[in-house]
C-alpha cells in the first residue's frame, strides 16, 4: 500500500491543511457550528475531540488485530465512548462553566464523523505509530479550524477575545455572528477560502 | 462457531474494561460535580434570598425545585423555587426568591437563558430584576406604561415575549410554592395543611360537617347524625414521618377517606400516592401491612402510612369506645 | 471564441427591444414612488440610506464579477441599484448607513454573485439582505421613529401591525392608506406603492397576476380569521393595507428572476405566500410576515413551475 512509503511526519501534518479534517474532509462539521461562537468554548471543544481522538486511535490501534472484523464497529464506539464520557465527566467536575456552555455537544462527540471515519480509513490498515500521528495531526487541524471559526465570530459577534473586549465602545457587535446562521455563513467562507487556496496551489503546481 | 465465540469474548472484555474505566472516573469526579451542583444552587438562592445559612431541597418534578431557605438557627426564613419555563428562543432557567408566607417575590435571578442579545436578553440586566423585588404574584407584565401596583412590571421595549415569559415563569413558581406548602409538605406550616384538609373535606361533602372534638372529628349528615369520625395521625417508618387525616365508619371497621398529608417532602411522586390513598379506602380496621397492596413506588412510605392508620384508628378507639 | 458571435441562452429564445438593462432601470424609475413617500414622511436621511445602499451594492457587484472573471460592466444594469434601494426601502427610517451598506453588500455577494450572478439566485436578494440585518442587529433593524406629522411624544414606537399583535391597538385606515404610519421607509404609504406598481404593470414588466394573488390571498385568509374571532384577529382590510404588503406584492415578489414562469404557477405563487403572511402575522412571534413569506415561496419556486409546466403538444 502507498501508505506505508508515506514519511511518518507526513501523517502527522497533512491533518493540518491538506486533509484538514473539516475544511477539507468535511466531517465534524456540526459540532464546529454548534460551539465555536467564542474562543473559550472552540478550544475547550477542539481540545477534547482531540483528547478523544488520541486516545481512542491508541486503543484500537493497540486491540485492532483482536476484534473479529465483523464486530469491529460496536467494538471501536465503544471504546470511543468510554473516551467521551470520561472527557464529559472530567468537565462536569473540574469546569462546570464551560461543560455549561458546551452542553449536549461534548457527549455528541461519540458520533463526530472525524474519530470514527479515522479508525475506519486509517488505524485500522495501519501500524500504531502512524495511527497515532494521524490522531494528532487531525485533531490538531479540528483546533485549528474550529478556533478560526471561533476568533472570527468572537470578534465580530461580541467585539472580545476570551472573553476580553478588544475594540472600544464605538464598536457594534454583528449579532448574526454569534448565532446559527453566523456559523454557517463563516464555515462557508473558510471553506470557500480553502478550495481558492488549493486550486492556486494545484494551478502552480502545474 | 469459533468465530462467534470470539466477538463474544472480545466484546465482553472491552465492555468490561471500559467499564471500569468509567466507574473509577465516575466515582473520583462524584464529589466534584456535586460540589459545583450545591455551589451554583446556593449562589443562586443567595441572589434571590438574604441572610440564608442552610437549605433544604425538595424536587417537585423536573422542571421545578423548591428550597426552603433556613437561617442559622433552622428556621425557615423564605423560599427558593428553580424553576424552568419556555421563552422567546427557547428555555428560561429562574430561581425566584419568596418569602416565608410564600405570599410576595423577593426577587429572581436569570440562571439560563438563550434569548435574543440585546433584545430578550435583557431580562438579565438589573432594572428588570428589580422589578420583581416585593411584587406579589400573579404579576402582570404592562408594556410601555409604568407599574401602578405591586402585581405589574414593565416589559422590555422590544422584548415583550421574553418579558412576558419571565413573569409567567414567576406565577407558576408561586402556584407551585403555594401547592407544595398547601398540601401539608411546610412542616411547620403543618397548621396550614391542617386547615386546609379540612375545607378539602367540607368541599367534598357538602351535605357533611366536620366538627372538631379536641383530638378528633366527628362527621354528621344534615339531620345532625354523626355518620362517622375523622382524625390526623402520624406514623414513622424509617425516618420518614408520614402525617394522614382520615375517616373511619361509625364502627371502627373500615377507612372511609384518606389524604396523607406530606405527600410532597416524602420520595414518592404524587400519582402513586393517590394510588396508594384510593387503595387504602375501604380497608378494613385495624390495617396490616400484608392485607395492604403494594403499591409499586410507594413501599417507602407504605410502612409509615399503616402505622399512622393503626395509630389513629387506636385514638379514635380509646376516645369514643 | 468571439464571445459576440455566439450567444448562448434558454429558452424561449424570443428577439424583443428589451434587455435587462432597459428593464432594470425603468423599475429603478418606478421606485421613484415609494421613495418619494419615504422623503415625505420620513425626511431625507432616508434618500440618503438608499443612495448609500445602492452604491455599496453596485461596487460589490463590481468586485464579484472581477474576482469570478467574468464581465465588470454588468454591475452597471442596473439590478444592483434596484436591489440596494429596495432594500433600503425596506428598512426604518433611521437605519445606521454603514449597516445598510452592510447589508446591501450581503445581499448582492451572498444572495445574487455566489449563487452565479443575475439570473441565477434562488431567494429575492433584497430580502436576504433584510433577512441578515434583521439577525446581525435586531435593535436598530426595530426601531421606528415617527412620520413628521404624528407628536413625537404619543409616538410609541411600534408598528401598525405590532400594535395590533401585542396592544390590540387599531390604526385608522386613512393612515394606513397615504402613510401616516411607523414602519419601513417605503412600506407606509400604500398609496404610492401602487401607484408605482401599477406603472411597472402597464409597461408589461409586472404580470397583475402576482401582486394580485398575493393580496386576494392575504385578504381571504385574514378575513377568514378575522370571521371565526373578531376580536381576536384583525380585518382583512387592515392586513392588505398595514406592514409591507403593498411593497412586498407589487416590488419583491414580483421580482423576474425569483417568480415563476407560468402564469399558473404565478397564481399558485401568490395564494401560498399570501396564506404564509397570514399565518406569521397571526400565530408566529414576529409582527410581520411578507419578507419570510417571499423568501419561504422563493424556495419552491422551482417546484412550482414544474408543476404548472404547460404539456407539450402530443404528450402522453
Amino acid at each position: 500500500m502507498a501508505q506505508n512509503s508515506r514519511k511518518p511526519g507526513y501523517e502527522l501534518v497533512k491533518g493540518f491543511f491538506k486533509e484538514n479534517p473539516v475544511l477539507v474532509q468535511l466531517l465534524g462539521i456540526c459540532s464546529v457550528l454548534a460551539v465555536s461562537n467564542t474562543v473559550v468554548n472552540s478550544i475547550s471543544m477542539g481540545v477534547s475531540v482531540l483528547f478523544v481522538l488520541f486516545f481512542s486511535s491508541l486503543v484500537i490501534g493497540l486491540i485492532k488485530d483482536l476484534i473479529p472484523n465483523e464486530v469491529r464497529i460496536p467494538a471501536y464506539i465503544v471504546v470511543i465512548a468510554t473516551f467521551v464520557t470520561v472527557a464529559d465527566l472530567f468537565l462536569k467536575a473540574k469546569f462546570p462553566d464551560i461543560s455549561k456552555a458546551l452542553g449536549a455537544y461534548i457527549p455528541l462527540i461519540v458520533v463526530n464523523c472525524i474519530i470514527l471515519a479515522r479508525q475506519e480509513a486509517f488505524t485500522k490498515k495501519n501500524k500504531l505509530l502512524p495511527s497515532i500521528l494521524d490522531a494528532i495531526g487531525m485533531g490538531t487541524g479540528y483546533i485549528i479550524t474550529i478556533l478560526l471559526m471561533g476568533i472570527i465570530r468572537e470578534i465580530l459577534g461580541f467585539g472580545s477575545i476570551f472573553g476580553v473586549k478588544i475594540f472600544g465602545s464605538w464598536f457594534k457587535p454583528i449579532l448574526v455572528m454569534i448565532l446559527p446562521p453566523g456559523a454557517f455563513l463563516t464555515l462557508a467562507m473558510l471553506i470557500g477560502f480553502m478550495n481558492f487556496i488549493t486550486r492556486k496551489s494545484e494551478e502552480k503546481k502545474l | 462457531m469459533k468465530n462467534e465465540f470470539r466477538m463474544v469474548i472480545v466484546l465482553t472484555l472491552i465492555i468490561t474494561i471500559a467499564g471500569c474505566l468509567l466507574a473509577y472516573t465516575y466515582v473520583s469526579t462524584q464529589d466534584d460535580i456535586q460540589r459545583n451542583l450545591e455551589n451554583s444552587m446556593r449562589t443562586a438562592l443567595l441572589s434571590v434570598v438574604e441572610g440564608v445559612e442552610s437549605y433544604e431541597n425538595i424536587a417537585l418534578d423536573e422542571k421545578t425545585s423548591v428550597l426552603k431557605a433556613k437561617d442559622s438557627n433552622g428556621n425557615v426564613i423564605g423560599y427558593g423555587v428553580m424553576i424552568t419555563g419556555g421563552g422567546f428562543q427557547g428555555d428560561i432557567k429562574l430561581m425566584v426568591g419568596f418569602d416565608k408566607d410564600a405570599s410576595a417575590v423577593l426577587g429572581i435571578e436569570v440562571l439560563e437563558n438563550v434569548e435574543t442579545p440585546g433584545l430578550g436578553n435583557r431580562i438579565i440586566e438589573d432594572w428588570f430584576k428589580k422589578q420583581f423585588e416585593g411584587a406579589i404574584p400573579p404579576i402582570e407584565v404592562l408594556k410601555g406604561q409604568k407599574p401602578q401596583n405591586r402585581s405589574q412590571i414593565e416589559a422590555i421595549t422590544g422584548a415583550t415575549i421574553s418579558s412576558k415569559s419571565v413573569a409567567n415563569i414567576v406565577n407558576n413558581a408561586h402556584k407551585a410554592l403555594e401547592t407544595y406548602l398547601g398540601s401539608g409538605g411546610g412542616g411547620e406550616s403543618a397548621g396550614r395543611g391542617e386547615e386546609e384538609i379540612l375545607e378539602y373535606f367540607e368541599k367534598r361533602w357538602p351535605e357533611k360537617r366536620l366538627i372538631k372534638k379536641g383530638t378528633y372529628y366527628v362527621i354528621n349528615d344534615k339531620s345532625g347524625q354523626s355518620i362517622s369520625y375523622g382524625i390526623f395521625s402520624e406514623g414513622v417508618e424509617g425516618g420518614d414521618t408520614v402525617k394522614i387525616f382520615m375517616t373511619v365508619s361509625k364502627n371502627f371497621s373500615k377507612i372511609e377517606d384518606i389524604v396523607i398529608m406530606n405527600g410532597s417532602e416524602v420520595s414518592v411522586d404524587k400519582e402513586k400516592l393517590d394510588e396508594l390513598q384510593k387503595r387504602l379506602i375501604g380497608e378494613s380496621l385495624p390495617l396490616s401491612s400484608s392485607n395492604v397492596e403494594v403499591v409499586t413506588g410507594a413501599t417507602i412510605i407504605e410502612d409509615g402510612v399503616v402505622s399512622a392508620v393503626n395509630k389513629g384508628f387506636e385514638a379514635l378507639k380509646k376516645e369514643l369506645k | 471564441m468571439n464571445e459576440k458571435n455566439l450567444v448562448l441562452s434558454v429558452s424561449p429564445h424570443i428577439r424583443s427591444e428589451e434587455s435587462v438593462k432597459k428593464v432594470m432601470w425603468f423599475t429603478v424609475l418606478s421606485l421613484a414612488f415609494p421613495a418619494a413617500s419615504a422623503v415625505y414622511f420620513f425626511g431625507l436621511y432616508p434618500l440618503l440610506v438608499m443612495l448609500v445602499s445602492a452604491f455599496t451594492a453596485v461596487v460589490a457587484e463590481c468586485i464579484l464579477l472581477k474576482l469570478r472573471g467574468r464581465d465588470v460592466s454588468q454591475c452597471l444594469d442596473g439590478s444592483a441599484v434596484v436591489t440596494g434601494i429596495l432594500l433600503a426601502l425596506t428598512l426604518p427610517p433611521r437605519f445606521p448607513l454603514w449597516e445598510a451598506a452592510l447589508g446591501a453588500a450581503f445581499a448582492i455577494v451572498f444572495a445574487k454573485q455566489f449563487f452565479g450572478g443575475i439570473g441565477q439566485n434562488i431567494f429575492n436578494p433584497a430580502l436576504v439582505g433584510r433577512a441578515f440585518l434583521m439577525a446581525a442587529f435586531p435593535v436598530d433593524a426595530t426601531t421606528w421613529s415617527p412620520t413628521r406629522f404624528m407628536s413625537p411624544d404619543t409616538f410609541t414606537g411600534a408598528t401598525p401591525l405590532a400594535n395590533f399583535k401585542f396592544e390590540k391597538v387599531l390604526t385608522p385606515y386613512k393612515d394606513l392608506f397615504f402613510g401616516n404610519v411607523a414602519g419601513s421607509m417605503g412600506e407606509t404609504s400604500a398609496l404610492l406603492i401602487i401607484l408605482g406598481g401599477l406603472v411597472l404593470i402597464l409597461k408589461g414588466y409586472v404580470d397583475f397576476r402576482l401582486p394580485l394573488s398575493y393580496i386576494a390571498s392575504v385578504f381571504c385568509f385574514g378575513g377568514i380569521m378575522w370571521l371565526i374571532n373578531p376580536s381576536k384577529y384583525p380585518d382583512p382590510l387592515f392586513h392588505i393595507l398595514a406592514g409591507g404588503l403593498m411593497l412586498g406584492a407589487f416590488y419583491m415578489i414580483t421580482d423576474m428572476v425569483t417568480s415563476p414562469i407560468t402564469r399558473k404557477g404565478r397564481v399558485i405563487y401568490g395564494i401560498l405566500g399570501g396564506f404564509l403572511v397570514v399565518l406569521i402575522r397571526l400565530f408566529a412571534g414576529y409582527p410581520e410576515g411578507v419578507m419570510f413569506s417571499i423568501l419561504i415561496v422563493n424556495s419552491i419556486r422551482p417546484w412550482i413551475d414544474r408543476l404548472t409546466k404547460p404539456r407539450v403538444l402530443g404528450e402522453v
